[in-house]
Protein backbone atom coordinates (compact mmCIF):
# COMPACT_ATOMS: atom_id res chain seq x y z
CA UNK A 1 0.00 0.00 0.00
CA UNK A 2 1.42 3.18 -0.52
CA UNK A 3 1.50 5.93 1.67
CA UNK A 4 1.00 9.85 0.93
CA UNK A 5 3.87 12.09 0.84
CA UNK A 6 4.57 14.83 2.97
CA UNK A 7 3.75 17.64 1.02
CA UNK A 8 3.51 20.58 3.37
CA UNK A 9 5.05 21.38 7.36
CA UNK A 10 2.98 21.78 10.13
CA UNK A 11 2.70 24.98 12.02
CA UNK A 12 4.57 23.77 14.31
CA UNK A 13 7.42 22.47 12.00
CA UNK A 14 7.55 25.37 10.36
CA UNK A 15 7.91 27.55 13.42
CA UNK A 16 10.47 25.00 14.50
CA UNK A 17 12.47 24.94 11.02
CA UNK A 18 14.81 28.18 12.22
CA UNK A 19 15.37 27.43 15.50
CA UNK A 20 16.54 23.79 14.16
CA UNK A 21 18.77 25.58 11.70
CA UNK A 22 20.00 27.94 14.07
CA UNK A 23 20.91 25.07 16.21
CA UNK A 24 22.76 23.59 13.90
CA UNK A 25 24.81 26.42 12.85
CA UNK A 26 25.67 26.87 16.39
CA UNK A 27 27.03 23.42 16.96
CA UNK A 28 28.84 23.75 13.17
CA UNK A 29 30.59 27.01 14.73
CA UNK A 30 31.13 25.68 18.19
CA UNK A 31 34.02 26.09 20.16
CA UNK A 32 33.69 24.26 22.94
CA UNK A 33 36.60 21.85 23.92
CA UNK A 34 35.66 18.40 21.56
CA UNK A 35 33.15 15.68 23.36
CA UNK A 36 36.19 13.01 22.99
CA UNK A 37 33.88 9.55 24.78
CA UNK A 38 31.16 10.71 22.38
CA UNK A 39 33.45 10.91 19.35
CA UNK A 40 35.37 7.76 19.84
CA UNK A 41 32.17 5.96 20.69
CA UNK A 42 30.92 6.89 17.38
CA UNK A 43 34.19 6.43 15.95
CA UNK A 44 34.06 2.79 16.92
CA UNK A 45 30.60 2.24 15.92
CA UNK A 46 31.82 3.46 12.37
CA UNK A 47 34.59 0.74 11.87
CA UNK A 48 32.13 -1.54 13.33
CA UNK A 49 29.90 -0.95 10.32
CA UNK A 50 32.91 -1.96 8.03
CA UNK A 51 33.66 -5.22 10.19
CA UNK A 52 36.59 -3.27 11.75
CA UNK A 53 37.61 -3.68 15.48
CA UNK A 54 38.02 -0.03 16.98
CA UNK A 55 41.42 1.92 17.02
CA UNK A 56 43.37 4.04 19.02
CA UNK A 57 42.46 7.74 18.40
CA UNK A 58 45.17 10.14 18.49
CA UNK A 59 43.79 13.94 19.70
CA UNK A 60 45.24 17.08 17.99
CA UNK A 61 44.38 20.49 18.01
CA UNK A 62 43.98 21.30 14.73
CA UNK A 63 44.25 20.04 10.87
CA UNK A 64 47.44 21.55 11.17
CA UNK A 65 48.61 19.39 13.91
CA UNK A 66 47.36 16.82 12.31
CA UNK A 67 49.06 17.30 9.40
CA UNK A 68 52.58 17.90 11.00
CA UNK A 69 51.46 14.31 12.74
CA UNK A 70 51.37 12.67 9.88
CA UNK A 71 54.29 13.89 8.35
CA UNK A 72 56.56 13.49 11.97
CA UNK A 73 54.88 10.36 12.46
CA UNK A 74 55.31 8.60 8.58
CA UNK A 75 59.22 8.90 9.15
CA UNK A 76 59.31 7.02 12.59
CA UNK A 77 60.56 3.35 12.17
CA UNK A 78 58.40 0.89 14.07
CA UNK A 79 61.03 -0.35 16.74
CA UNK A 80 60.93 2.88 18.18
CA UNK A 81 61.91 2.96 22.10
CA UNK A 82 60.20 6.19 23.56
CA UNK A 83 62.95 7.98 24.13
CA UNK A 84 64.12 7.54 20.98
CA UNK A 85 60.69 8.47 19.08
CA UNK A 86 60.68 11.55 21.22
CA UNK A 87 64.31 12.47 19.54
CA UNK A 88 62.81 11.14 16.18
CA UNK A 89 59.67 13.25 16.32
CA UNK A 90 61.37 16.27 17.52
CA UNK A 91 64.03 16.16 15.02
CA UNK A 92 61.82 15.49 12.04
CA UNK A 93 59.09 17.71 13.28
CA UNK A 94 61.41 20.87 13.84
CA UNK A 95 63.14 20.29 9.70
CA UNK A 96 59.44 20.32 8.72
CA UNK A 97 58.43 23.12 10.41
CA UNK A 98 61.82 25.24 9.93
CA UNK A 99 60.62 25.13 6.64
CA UNK A 100 57.25 26.98 6.40
CA UNK A 101 56.52 28.14 10.11
CA UNK A 102 57.47 31.32 11.73
CA UNK A 103 59.03 30.70 15.07
CA UNK A 104 56.04 31.25 17.27
CA UNK A 105 53.60 29.20 15.93
CA UNK A 106 56.19 26.81 15.50
CA UNK A 107 57.06 26.24 19.04
CA UNK A 108 53.03 26.42 19.58
CA UNK A 109 52.69 23.81 17.19
CA UNK A 110 55.56 21.79 18.73
CA UNK A 111 54.17 21.86 22.36
CA UNK A 112 50.43 21.07 20.76
CA UNK A 113 51.83 17.94 19.13
CA UNK A 114 54.20 16.76 21.94
CA UNK A 115 51.45 17.33 24.32
CA UNK A 116 49.25 14.94 22.02
CA UNK A 117 51.29 12.23 21.75
CA UNK A 118 52.62 12.55 25.64
CA UNK A 119 48.70 11.60 26.04
CA UNK A 120 48.80 8.76 23.69
CA UNK A 121 52.10 7.14 25.13
CA UNK A 122 50.68 7.33 28.22
CA UNK A 123 47.95 5.22 26.57
CA UNK A 124 50.19 2.99 25.51
CA UNK A 125 48.81 3.86 21.76
CA UNK A 126 52.42 2.80 20.39
CA UNK A 127 52.23 -0.90 21.60
CA UNK A 128 48.59 -1.35 20.01
CA UNK A 129 49.88 0.20 17.09
CA UNK A 130 52.98 -2.62 17.17
CA UNK A 131 55.08 -2.77 14.23
CA UNK A 132 52.56 -1.68 12.13
CA UNK A 133 52.41 1.82 12.59
CA UNK A 134 53.63 3.36 9.20
CA UNK A 135 51.59 1.06 7.01
CA UNK A 136 48.16 1.62 9.39
CA UNK A 137 48.96 5.55 9.02
CA UNK A 138 48.69 5.60 5.49
CA UNK A 139 46.27 2.78 4.72
CA UNK A 140 43.00 5.10 4.35
CA UNK A 141 39.64 3.44 4.51
CA UNK A 142 38.81 6.52 2.23
CA UNK A 143 36.89 4.06 -0.42
CA UNK A 144 35.05 2.09 2.42
CA UNK A 145 34.11 4.54 4.99
CA UNK A 146 33.55 6.79 2.24
CA UNK A 147 30.93 4.23 0.76
CA UNK A 148 29.42 3.32 4.43
CA UNK A 149 29.26 6.66 5.89
CA UNK A 150 29.08 9.18 2.64
CA UNK A 151 28.30 7.66 -0.99
CA UNK A 152 25.25 4.83 -0.32
CA UNK A 153 24.50 6.47 2.57
CA UNK A 154 23.64 9.84 1.11
CA UNK A 155 22.63 7.97 -1.71
CA UNK A 156 19.90 5.58 0.66
CA UNK A 157 18.43 8.69 2.24
CA UNK A 158 17.71 11.14 -0.85
CA UNK A 159 16.04 7.97 -1.84
CA UNK A 160 14.10 7.58 0.97
CA UNK A 161 13.15 11.69 0.65
CA UNK A 162 11.93 10.92 -2.76
CA UNK A 163 9.73 7.96 -1.57
CA UNK A 164 8.14 10.78 1.20
CA UNK A 165 8.71 14.14 0.70
CA UNK A 166 6.96 15.97 -2.22
CA UNK A 167 9.47 17.86 -4.66
CA UNK A 168 8.33 21.26 -3.87
CA UNK A 169 8.47 20.50 -0.13
CA UNK A 170 12.15 18.77 -1.03
CA UNK A 171 13.63 21.21 -2.75
CA UNK A 172 12.31 24.20 -0.12
CA UNK A 173 13.76 22.42 2.92
CA UNK A 174 17.21 21.85 0.42
CA UNK A 175 17.27 25.16 0.55
CA UNK A 176 16.52 26.49 3.62
CA UNK A 177 18.86 23.99 5.94
CA UNK A 178 21.51 22.72 3.17
CA UNK A 179 22.39 25.61 1.17
CA UNK A 180 22.39 28.22 4.06
CA UNK A 181 24.43 26.01 6.65
CA UNK A 182 26.56 24.72 3.56
CA UNK A 183 27.62 28.66 2.92
CA UNK A 184 28.48 29.26 6.24
CA UNK A 185 30.14 26.10 7.50
CA UNK A 186 31.17 24.27 4.25
CA UNK A 187 32.14 27.29 1.65
CA UNK A 188 32.83 29.75 4.60
CA UNK A 189 34.87 27.92 7.21
CA UNK A 190 36.00 24.44 5.86
CA UNK A 191 36.94 25.57 2.42
CA UNK A 192 39.22 28.55 4.29
CA UNK A 193 41.21 25.90 6.39
CA UNK A 194 41.69 24.09 3.48
CA UNK A 195 43.35 26.85 1.58
CA UNK A 196 45.02 27.93 4.82
CA UNK A 197 46.60 24.68 5.04
CA UNK A 198 47.62 24.90 1.20
CA UNK A 199 49.12 28.46 1.78
CA UNK A 200 50.87 26.38 4.85
CA UNK A 201 53.21 25.19 2.15
CA UNK A 202 53.47 22.17 4.47
CA UNK A 203 52.62 18.41 3.26
CA UNK A 204 48.69 18.44 3.67
CA UNK A 205 46.41 15.29 4.51
CA UNK A 206 43.39 15.22 3.12
CA UNK A 207 40.12 14.83 4.49
CA UNK A 208 36.27 14.49 3.69
CA UNK A 209 34.95 13.62 7.18
CA UNK A 210 34.83 17.19 8.80
CA UNK A 211 33.08 16.58 11.98
CA UNK A 212 31.17 19.25 13.10
CA UNK A 213 30.92 20.72 9.38
CA UNK A 214 29.40 17.79 8.09
CA UNK A 215 26.20 18.97 10.06
CA UNK A 216 25.31 21.47 6.75
CA UNK A 217 23.70 18.26 5.28
CA UNK A 218 22.89 16.02 8.25
CA UNK A 219 21.29 18.46 10.03
CA UNK A 220 18.82 18.23 6.54
CA UNK A 221 17.83 14.89 6.88
CA UNK A 222 17.96 14.59 10.83
CA UNK A 223 14.84 17.32 10.16
CA UNK A 224 13.22 14.96 7.55
CA UNK A 225 13.29 12.38 9.96
CA UNK A 226 11.66 14.58 12.71
CA UNK A 227 8.72 15.32 10.19
CA UNK A 228 7.87 11.74 9.59
CA UNK A 229 10.17 10.56 6.43
CA UNK A 230 11.43 6.75 7.63
CA UNK A 231 15.09 5.75 6.83
CA UNK A 232 16.07 2.24 6.63
CA UNK A 233 17.72 0.96 9.83
CA UNK A 234 21.33 0.73 8.25
CA UNK A 235 20.77 4.39 7.01
CA UNK A 236 19.20 5.68 10.13
CA UNK A 237 22.52 4.40 11.87
CA UNK A 238 24.71 5.64 9.35
CA UNK A 239 23.31 9.00 9.84
CA UNK A 240 23.59 9.06 13.76
CA UNK A 241 27.24 8.17 13.22
CA UNK A 242 27.59 10.99 11.34
CA UNK A 243 25.48 13.27 13.51
CA UNK A 244 27.04 11.82 16.58
CA UNK A 245 30.50 12.92 14.88
CA UNK A 246 29.21 16.45 14.03
CA UNK A 247 28.23 17.35 17.59
CA UNK A 248 31.45 16.10 19.40
CA UNK A 249 34.42 17.54 17.08
CA UNK A 250 36.01 18.78 14.10
CA UNK A 251 37.68 17.19 11.21
CA UNK A 252 38.96 13.25 11.82
CA UNK A 253 41.36 11.19 9.60
CA UNK A 254 40.42 7.45 9.63
CA UNK A 255 42.62 5.16 8.80
CA UNK A 256 43.69 1.27 8.98
CA UNK A 257 45.17 1.28 12.34
CA UNK A 258 44.63 4.35 13.85
CA UNK A 259 42.40 7.80 13.80
CA UNK A 260 43.68 11.54 14.11
CA UNK A 261 41.08 13.47 15.60
CA UNK A 262 41.24 17.03 15.73
CA UNK A 263 39.60 19.06 18.82
CA UNK A 264 37.05 22.47 17.40
CA UNK A 265 38.51 25.88 17.26
CA UNK A 266 39.08 28.11 20.49
CA UNK A 267 37.15 31.10 18.26
CA UNK A 268 35.32 32.12 15.22
CA UNK A 269 33.76 35.17 14.33
CA UNK A 270 31.53 36.14 12.04
CA UNK A 271 30.31 39.43 10.51
CA UNK A 272 26.94 40.28 10.55
CA UNK A 273 26.60 38.15 6.84
CA UNK A 274 28.01 35.50 8.75
CA UNK A 275 31.30 36.01 6.01
CA UNK A 276 34.35 34.91 8.37
CA UNK A 277 35.51 38.14 10.17
CA UNK A 278 37.94 39.96 12.44
CA UNK A 279 38.37 43.48 12.74
CA UNK A 280 41.23 43.09 15.02
CA UNK A 281 41.81 39.38 16.05
CA UNK A 282 41.75 36.24 13.87
CA UNK A 283 38.53 35.28 12.65
CA UNK A 284 39.64 31.70 13.50
CA UNK A 285 41.99 30.18 16.07
CA UNK A 286 42.84 26.93 16.69
CA UNK A 287 44.24 26.16 20.68
CA UNK A 288 47.79 25.12 19.19
CA UNK A 289 48.21 28.36 17.77
CA UNK A 290 47.03 28.57 14.28
CA UNK A 291 45.08 31.62 13.49
CA UNK A 292 43.80 32.70 9.62
CA UNK A 293 42.58 36.33 9.46
CA UNK A 294 39.57 37.24 7.24
CA UNK A 295 38.16 40.54 6.58
CA UNK A 296 34.63 40.06 5.56
CA UNK A 297 35.16 36.55 4.38
CA UNK A 298 38.56 37.44 2.50
CA UNK A 299 41.79 35.56 3.85
CA UNK A 300 44.55 38.51 4.55
CA UNK A 301 48.06 38.55 6.42
CA UNK A 302 47.82 38.22 9.47
CA UNK A 303 49.97 41.34 9.86
CA UNK A 304 46.79 43.23 8.26
CA UNK A 305 44.82 42.57 11.11
CA UNK A 306 47.37 42.26 14.03
CA UNK A 307 49.44 45.37 13.34
CA UNK A 308 46.46 47.69 11.70
CA UNK A 309 47.96 51.24 12.42
CA UNK A 310 51.18 49.94 10.56
CA UNK A 311 49.56 48.67 7.38
CA UNK A 312 50.43 50.98 4.35
CA UNK A 313 48.85 51.83 1.12
CA UNK A 314 51.68 50.93 -0.88
CA UNK A 315 51.79 47.43 1.21
CA UNK A 316 48.21 47.33 -0.16
CA UNK A 317 48.52 48.27 -3.62
CA UNK A 318 51.55 46.49 -4.20
CA UNK A 319 49.33 42.81 -3.80
CA UNK A 320 48.79 40.76 -6.27
CA UNK A 321 44.98 39.54 -5.45
CA UNK A 322 42.70 41.82 -6.29
CA UNK A 323 40.06 40.53 -3.89
CA UNK A 324 42.70 40.79 -1.09
CA UNK A 325 43.95 44.69 -2.48
CA UNK A 326 39.96 45.32 -1.99
CA UNK A 327 40.24 43.99 0.99
CA UNK A 328 43.07 45.83 2.51
CA UNK A 329 41.95 49.36 1.38
CA UNK A 330 38.98 49.05 3.37
CA UNK A 331 41.12 48.20 6.49
CA UNK A 332 43.50 51.42 5.65
CA UNK A 333 40.14 53.45 4.62
CA UNK A 334 39.94 55.09 0.75
CA UNK A 335 40.36 58.65 1.78
CA UNK A 336 43.96 57.55 3.09
CA UNK A 337 44.98 54.95 0.57
CA UNK A 338 44.56 57.86 -2.20
CA UNK A 339 46.09 60.70 0.34
CA UNK A 340 49.30 58.28 1.37
CA UNK A 341 49.80 57.58 -2.31
CA UNK A 342 49.91 60.65 -3.55
CA UNK A 343 47.36 60.20 -6.25
CA UNK A 344 46.10 62.22 -8.72
CA UNK A 345 43.35 61.81 -10.72
CA UNK A 346 43.77 61.76 -14.74
CA UNK A 347 40.16 61.16 -15.76
CA UNK A 348 36.98 60.68 -13.66
CA UNK A 349 34.17 59.26 -15.62
CA UNK A 350 31.77 60.44 -13.45
CA UNK A 351 30.34 56.91 -12.80
CA UNK A 352 31.84 54.67 -9.92
CA UNK A 353 30.90 51.58 -12.32
CA UNK A 354 33.73 53.14 -15.20
CA UNK A 355 35.44 54.33 -12.10
CA UNK A 356 38.23 57.27 -12.19
CA UNK A 357 41.51 57.05 -13.65
CA UNK A 358 44.41 57.29 -11.43
CA UNK A 359 48.12 57.98 -11.61
CA UNK A 360 49.80 57.02 -7.98
CA UNK A 361 53.57 57.13 -6.71
CA UNK A 362 54.81 54.11 -5.74
CA UNK A 363 58.05 53.41 -3.91
CA UNK A 364 60.58 51.84 -5.73
CA UNK A 365 59.59 53.13 -9.65
CA UNK A 366 60.33 56.34 -10.51
CA UNK A 367 57.64 57.49 -12.39
CA UNK A 368 53.57 57.45 -11.59
CA UNK A 369 51.86 54.01 -12.27
CA UNK A 370 48.47 54.20 -13.69
CA UNK A 371 45.59 52.78 -11.49
CA UNK A 372 41.88 52.09 -12.22
CA UNK A 373 39.80 52.83 -9.51
CA UNK A 374 36.24 51.31 -9.77
CA UNK A 375 33.08 49.62 -7.75
CA UNK A 376 32.69 46.07 -7.81
CA UNK A 377 28.99 44.86 -6.63
CA UNK A 378 30.76 42.51 -4.92
CA UNK A 379 34.50 43.99 -3.93
CA UNK A 380 33.73 47.45 -3.19
CA UNK A 381 36.22 49.91 -4.25
CA UNK A 382 38.88 48.02 -6.19
CA UNK A 383 41.93 49.29 -7.94
CA UNK A 384 43.59 47.41 -10.64
CA UNK A 385 47.13 48.55 -12.59
CA UNK A 386 46.67 49.47 -16.54
CA UNK A 387 49.33 50.07 -18.37
CA UNK A 388 50.25 53.52 -20.16
CA UNK A 389 49.68 52.49 -23.95
CA UNK A 390 47.59 50.02 -24.71
CA UNK A 391 48.28 46.87 -27.31
CA UNK A 392 47.06 49.31 -30.44
CA UNK A 393 49.43 51.83 -29.49
CA UNK A 394 46.74 54.35 -28.03
CA UNK A 395 47.99 55.99 -24.68
CA UNK A 396 45.07 55.37 -21.80
CA UNK A 397 43.97 58.50 -20.59
CA UNK A 398 40.48 57.59 -19.70
CA UNK A 399 38.97 55.45 -17.27
CA UNK A 400 36.96 53.79 -20.07
CA UNK A 401 40.13 53.19 -22.02
CA UNK A 402 41.30 51.91 -19.19
CA UNK A 403 38.33 49.21 -19.15
CA UNK A 404 38.76 48.19 -22.67
CA UNK A 405 42.30 47.42 -21.80
CA UNK A 406 40.97 45.25 -18.87
CA UNK A 407 39.57 43.23 -21.48
CA UNK A 408 41.56 43.59 -24.41
CA UNK A 409 39.45 45.48 -26.92
CA UNK A 410 40.15 48.73 -29.40
CA UNK A 411 38.33 51.36 -26.98
CA UNK A 412 36.28 52.11 -29.95
CA UNK A 413 35.13 48.20 -29.85
CA UNK A 414 34.33 48.57 -26.19
CA UNK A 415 30.88 48.60 -24.63
CA UNK A 416 30.40 48.80 -20.41
CA UNK A 417 28.58 45.92 -19.12
CA UNK A 418 24.95 46.76 -19.16
CA UNK A 419 25.14 44.50 -15.86
CA UNK A 420 27.86 44.02 -13.48
CA UNK A 421 27.79 41.37 -10.46
CA UNK B 1 19.59 36.13 -10.96
CA UNK B 2 20.55 38.88 -13.20
CA UNK B 3 20.08 38.80 -17.21
CA UNK B 4 21.29 41.36 -19.86
CA UNK B 5 20.88 41.96 -23.80
CA UNK B 6 24.52 42.38 -25.18
CA UNK B 7 27.33 42.98 -22.47
CA UNK B 8 27.55 41.78 -18.82
CA UNK B 9 30.27 40.85 -16.15
CA UNK B 10 30.84 39.18 -13.10
CA UNK B 11 33.80 39.95 -11.51
CA UNK B 12 36.53 39.34 -13.90
CA UNK B 13 34.82 37.58 -16.61
CA UNK B 14 33.62 40.37 -19.34
CA UNK B 15 30.60 38.43 -21.26
CA UNK B 16 29.43 39.64 -24.97
CA UNK B 17 26.71 38.67 -26.79
CA UNK B 18 28.18 37.41 -30.45
CA UNK B 19 26.90 36.28 -34.17
CA UNK B 20 29.33 33.53 -34.87
CA UNK B 21 32.44 31.72 -33.07
CA UNK B 22 36.19 32.14 -34.56
CA UNK B 23 37.52 28.78 -35.87
CA UNK B 24 40.40 26.87 -34.30
CA UNK B 25 39.28 27.12 -30.71
CA UNK B 26 40.08 23.95 -28.09
CA UNK B 27 36.61 22.47 -26.44
CA UNK B 28 36.86 22.83 -22.51
CA UNK B 29 36.35 19.60 -20.60
CA UNK B 30 34.20 19.82 -17.95
CA UNK B 31 36.06 19.48 -14.05
CA UNK B 32 33.74 17.57 -11.54
CA UNK B 33 30.44 18.25 -13.19
CA UNK B 34 31.25 22.00 -13.58
CA UNK B 35 32.48 24.14 -17.76
CA UNK B 36 34.89 26.61 -15.59
CA UNK B 37 34.96 29.98 -17.43
CA UNK B 38 37.32 31.57 -14.79
CA UNK B 39 39.61 30.12 -12.60
CA UNK B 40 39.75 31.38 -9.25
CA UNK B 41 43.58 30.90 -6.86
CA UNK B 42 40.79 30.24 -4.04
CA UNK B 43 38.76 28.00 -5.84
CA UNK B 44 35.99 29.74 -6.13
CA UNK B 45 35.30 29.20 -9.74
CA UNK B 46 33.13 30.97 -12.27
CA UNK B 47 31.04 28.83 -14.80
CA UNK B 48 28.16 26.47 -15.97
CA UNK B 49 27.01 22.83 -14.90
CA UNK B 50 27.85 20.50 -17.28
CA UNK B 51 23.75 19.48 -18.09
CA UNK B 52 24.87 18.96 -21.69
CA UNK B 53 23.51 22.42 -23.26
CA UNK B 54 26.89 24.23 -23.08
CA UNK B 55 29.84 23.86 -25.43
CA UNK B 56 32.67 25.91 -23.99
CA UNK B 57 35.71 26.36 -25.92
CA UNK B 58 39.35 28.48 -25.74
CA UNK B 59 40.72 30.66 -27.97
CA UNK B 60 44.17 30.12 -27.60
CA UNK B 61 45.64 31.91 -30.68
CA UNK B 62 45.96 35.75 -30.72
CA UNK B 63 45.19 35.95 -27.30
CA UNK B 64 46.44 39.56 -25.90
CA UNK B 65 48.45 39.12 -23.28
CA UNK B 66 47.64 38.42 -19.60
CA UNK B 67 44.28 37.40 -20.68
CA UNK B 68 42.02 34.70 -21.46
CA UNK B 69 39.55 34.00 -24.00
CA UNK B 70 36.58 31.64 -24.53
CA UNK B 71 33.59 31.21 -26.34
CA UNK B 72 30.13 29.19 -25.47
CA UNK B 73 26.91 27.79 -27.20
CA UNK B 74 24.34 27.60 -25.24
CA UNK B 75 21.16 25.70 -26.39
CA UNK B 76 19.31 26.03 -22.87
CA UNK B 77 18.73 29.21 -20.65
CA UNK B 78 22.15 28.65 -18.57
CA UNK B 79 23.07 30.30 -15.16
CA UNK B 80 26.90 31.21 -14.95
CA UNK B 81 27.55 31.08 -11.23
CA UNK B 82 30.47 31.42 -9.35
CA UNK B 83 31.14 28.42 -6.47
CA UNK B 84 31.32 30.54 -3.17
CA UNK B 85 30.01 31.72 -0.43
CA UNK B 86 30.01 35.13 -0.89
CA UNK B 87 29.63 34.49 -4.57
CA UNK B 88 29.42 36.93 -7.46
CA UNK B 89 25.18 36.60 -8.41
CA UNK B 90 24.49 34.66 -11.36
CA UNK B 91 24.03 36.24 -14.69
CA UNK B 92 20.92 33.96 -16.87
CA UNK B 93 22.53 33.27 -20.50
CA UNK B 94 19.59 33.19 -23.34
CA UNK B 95 20.47 30.15 -26.12
CA UNK B 96 23.08 31.95 -28.43
CA UNK B 97 26.96 32.31 -29.15
CA UNK B 98 28.65 33.98 -26.29
CA UNK B 99 32.32 35.31 -25.94
CA UNK B 100 33.82 35.74 -22.03
CA UNK B 101 37.33 38.05 -21.65
CA UNK B 102 38.50 37.27 -17.92
CA UNK B 103 40.16 40.58 -17.75
CA UNK B 104 43.83 41.58 -17.03
CA UNK B 105 45.69 43.69 -15.22
CA UNK B 106 49.39 45.53 -15.14
CA UNK B 107 52.19 45.16 -13.14
CA UNK B 108 53.72 48.58 -13.08
CA UNK B 109 56.75 46.40 -11.10
CA UNK B 110 57.39 44.01 -13.72
CA UNK B 111 55.48 45.96 -16.26
CA UNK B 112 53.87 43.16 -17.48
CA UNK B 113 50.13 41.85 -18.02
CA UNK B 114 48.79 39.54 -15.87
CA UNK B 115 45.47 37.71 -15.35
CA UNK B 116 43.40 39.19 -12.42
CA UNK B 117 43.83 36.87 -9.36
CA UNK B 118 40.38 36.78 -6.98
Amino acid sequence: MSVAKITELTAEQRDELPIFRQRYFEHGVSCEAADRPRAEAAFARAYRRLGKKPVPVIWVDSPLTACLAFATLKNIGSNSENEILRASLRDSLEASLRASLREGLRDSLWDSLRASLRDSLRDSLWASLGDSLADSLWASLGDRLGDSLWDSLRASLWASLGDRLGDSLRASLRASLVASLRDSLADGLADSLRASLRDSQFETQTTYWWGQQDLYWVAFYKFCAQIGVPYSDKAADGLDIMHEIGLACMWWYPRDGMIIACERPSAIRFDDAKRLHGESSPAIEFRDGWKIYKWHGTTVPAHWIENRPTLTASEVIAHSNVEVRAAGAQIVGWPTMLDELSAETINDSGSDDVGALLAVKLRGLNRPGKFLKAQCPRNGMIVEGVPDVDDFGLPIETALHAQAWRVGLHPSEYKHPEVRT
Amino acid sequence: MQSFSFVAAQGEVNIRKIDAVPAGLTPVKPERGFLIVGHSESGHHHGFRDDGGVALMERTHDVPSGMKILYAIIENPSELIQDAQNAHEGILHDPGIYEFRISREYNPFSEEARRVAD
